[in-house]
């Protein structure tokens, strides 16, 4: 036989050969009597023919019934053991996609998360595991909810409603919490799964941990915001100075004309008031200058005694001045960062007609940190909300712009720290001025358990900017 | 003929007030006059190398920043006939006055805005009877 016939029939197997030995058996058997009945059919009676034919035939026929039913029967098993061996093929085929596929979401960066129509979880990857902080173990079969925060619960019942209705939702950007009660910024595509036959039977969730680069985004905007300030301040500024010198200028040149003392007392006047808007000017153009930090290491120590002398001025006479401070290391711009004590502690002076206003020093692993504390008036909370707001100010009018503690944060945050304030009205308040201690680059990464929490990506984290978030006081 | 030193008959020294501001530029030369100084103005750089060509003076008081030539391009010019004169800057703009090159700035004393009348008199004063 040719390998296509034998194709074609299928292996011989013993039902195969058993059939074929009966069919050869009555073959023979037919050929006899054909045989027996062709040499004796002159000599036979019409009955015995008859006879002859009648045992004959079917024998015959069932020769024929036979083979056609071997063949039929061969080719049933041959398709069958094709069909087996294609199914065989899809199957394993069918395998090594989903070994694929379910490797690509084990490795995958972003969590992957899979749930059922009433939300509850039915696969969990890697990444899920690094952004939520549950294993695949805790969170199978946990109702998705739990890593929503409550104020979050109505919008994930929206979703919901949406992935039973079949719609899926793209990049969507919300809260989520994970298993320590972390809140962090996540964007979720979430899209509805159907089976075969096209049927809604789950949804499968890509989520990204977003919360870094919101804070980088704000960040931006707001330095972009303040920076777009801080120019037009400067500008402010550097034009009035012109008229003020103009006025500062006449005011003499009258005062050198008259005599009268009436006349030259308010003129006096006049040159005070000039002389306040100098003050002013000189603020805003204070912190203004354009980009020039000069961050180095230094001392605190040395800062705050410069400071606190500087700042003695604003001193009222019922008040202690307490400075308490040992050697204590930083990267900060030297100058900008005395600016900052100094009106920090002319704000404590104001608000301390009679007490004490006490700095401190205090090692926060990496961070520095400079305590201004005072037992003045103290905030209440609305206002420590809103304390380093630009253009919030609690003084009378003339007698402050407001912007300094806004500038001195800003300040402060270019440099990668922060400052903070707690306040008791009636008591005093504390304003807490932190400084990184190395350079941003480097704080964290190689240091086991120091820095900002790894947030998982390990390696493949993108280096940090100046903006690091400190530890909230 | 014009002598070496700006001063005139009387031996009153003489001071080129130059500012494109005019208020500036009056109230300064007012100022200036009441303290006995001659006083030469110009409301540009160019008008006061005009001016310089036919007068002498023994100080510059210029604004920094004006309309064409700054103050210190005047200066460094001015110095070219007459070196080491004594010289003002008058500028609201610190940090742009402090880019410019050390060389340039020899021998020139600045003035920030918004000074006083005392704070210019003073140090002119201080100039001159060196």
């Amino acid at each position: 036989m040719t390998p296509a016939r034998r194709k074609r029939f299928g292996r011989i197997t013993a039902a195969v050969a058993a059939r074929w030995i009966v069919i050869g058996g009555l073959s023979v058997l037919f050929a006899i009597f054909v045989v027996a009945i062709g040499l004796q059919a002159p000599r036979m009676t019409l009955a015995t023919l008859l006879l002859g034919i009648l045992i004959t035939a079917p024998i015959g026929a069932a020769i024929v019934a036979l083979a056609f039913y071997d063949r039929s029967l061969r080719r049933a098993t041959h398709e069958t053991a094709r069909a087996e061996k294609a199914a065989q093929a899809s199957e394993s085929g069918f395998r090594e996609a989903q070994v694929r596929l379910a490797a690509i979401v084990e490795s995958s960066d972003d969590a992957i998360l899979g749930k059922t129509l009433d939300g509850q979880i039915t696969t969990w990857n890697r990444g899920a595991e690094r952004m939520y902080g549950y294993t695949a173990t805790e969170a199978i079969g946990q109702p998705v909810s739990i890593i929503v925060p409550e104020d979050r619960l109505d919008e994930l019942s929206q979703i919901m409603n949406r992935i039973r209705r079949g719609e899926p939702i793209h990049s969507f950007e919300t809260v989520r919490v994970r298993k320590d009660g972390r809140r962090i910024a996540a964007s979720i595509t979430i899209s509805p799964i159907r089976d075969s036959s096209g049927q809604l039977t789950g949804a499968a969730t890509i989520a990204r941990d977003v919360t870094e680069q919101k804070e980088l985004q704000r960040k931006l905007l707001e330095s972009e915001r303040w920076g777009s300030m801080g120019r037009l301040a400067s500008f402010v500024a550097h034009e009035i100075n012109t008229p003020l010198t103009n006025i500062s200028l006449l005011t003499a040149s009258i005062a050198r004309r008259v005599q009268d003392q009436e006349v030259l007392t308010r003129l006096g006047k006049i040159t005070a008031q000039g002389k306040i808007a100098a003050s002013i000017t000189a603020e805003l153009l204070k912190f203004g200058k354009p980009g020039t930090m000069n961050v180095t290491e230094t001392d605190l120590s040395e800062i705050v005694r410069a400071a606190v002398e500087q700042a003695d001025v604003f001193r009222k006479p019922g008040t202690l001045s307490r400075v308490e401070v040992h050697p204590l290391a930083c990267r900060a711009d030297p100058l900008r960062i005395q600016e900052v004590i100094v009106n920090l502690l002319k704000n404590a002076y104001d608000a301390t007609p009679k007490g004490a206003v006490t700095v401190t020093l205090e090692d926060r692993g990496d961070f520095a940190a400079v305590l201004v504390s005072d037992t003045g008036t103290g905030m209440p909370p609305d206002v420590q909300r809103r304390i380093f707001e630009p253009f919030f100010t609690t003084k009378r009018k003339g007698e402050g712009t407001g912007l300094g503690l806004a500038l001195s944060k800003n300040f402060v945050v270019a440099h990668g720290g922060d400052i903070s304030v707690s306040s008791e009205p009636g008591r005093g308040s504390t304003f807490t001025v932190l400084l990184p201690k190395n350079a941003p680059e480097s704080a964290g990464a190689d240091r086991p358990g120091g820095g900002r929490p790894d947030n998982g990506r390990g390696a493949r984290m993108e280096p940090r900017t100046v903006e690091a978030s400190p530890p909230s006081i | 003929m014009v002598s070496a030193s700006g001063r005139g008959p009387g031996g009153r020294p003489a001071i080129l007030v130059v500012d494109d501001d005019e208020g500036i530029r009056e109230n300064l030369a007012e100022l200036l006059a009441l303290d006995g100084y001659r006083i030469v103005t110009a409301a540009s750089a160019e008008e006061a190398l005009t001016r310089l060509e036919s007068e002498d003076v023994d100080l510059i008081l210029t604004d920094f920043q004006m309309l064409g030539a700054t103050g210190v391009e005047l200066i460094e010019e001015a110095r070219r006939a007459r070196p080491a004169l004594p010289a003002i800057v008058i500028t609201a703009h610190p940090y742009v006055y402090e880019q410019i090159d050390e060389t340039q700035k020899r021998g020139v004393r600045l003035l920030l805005k918004p000074f006083g009348a005392d704070e210019v008199l003073d140090l002119v004063a201080s100039i001159l009877r060196d």
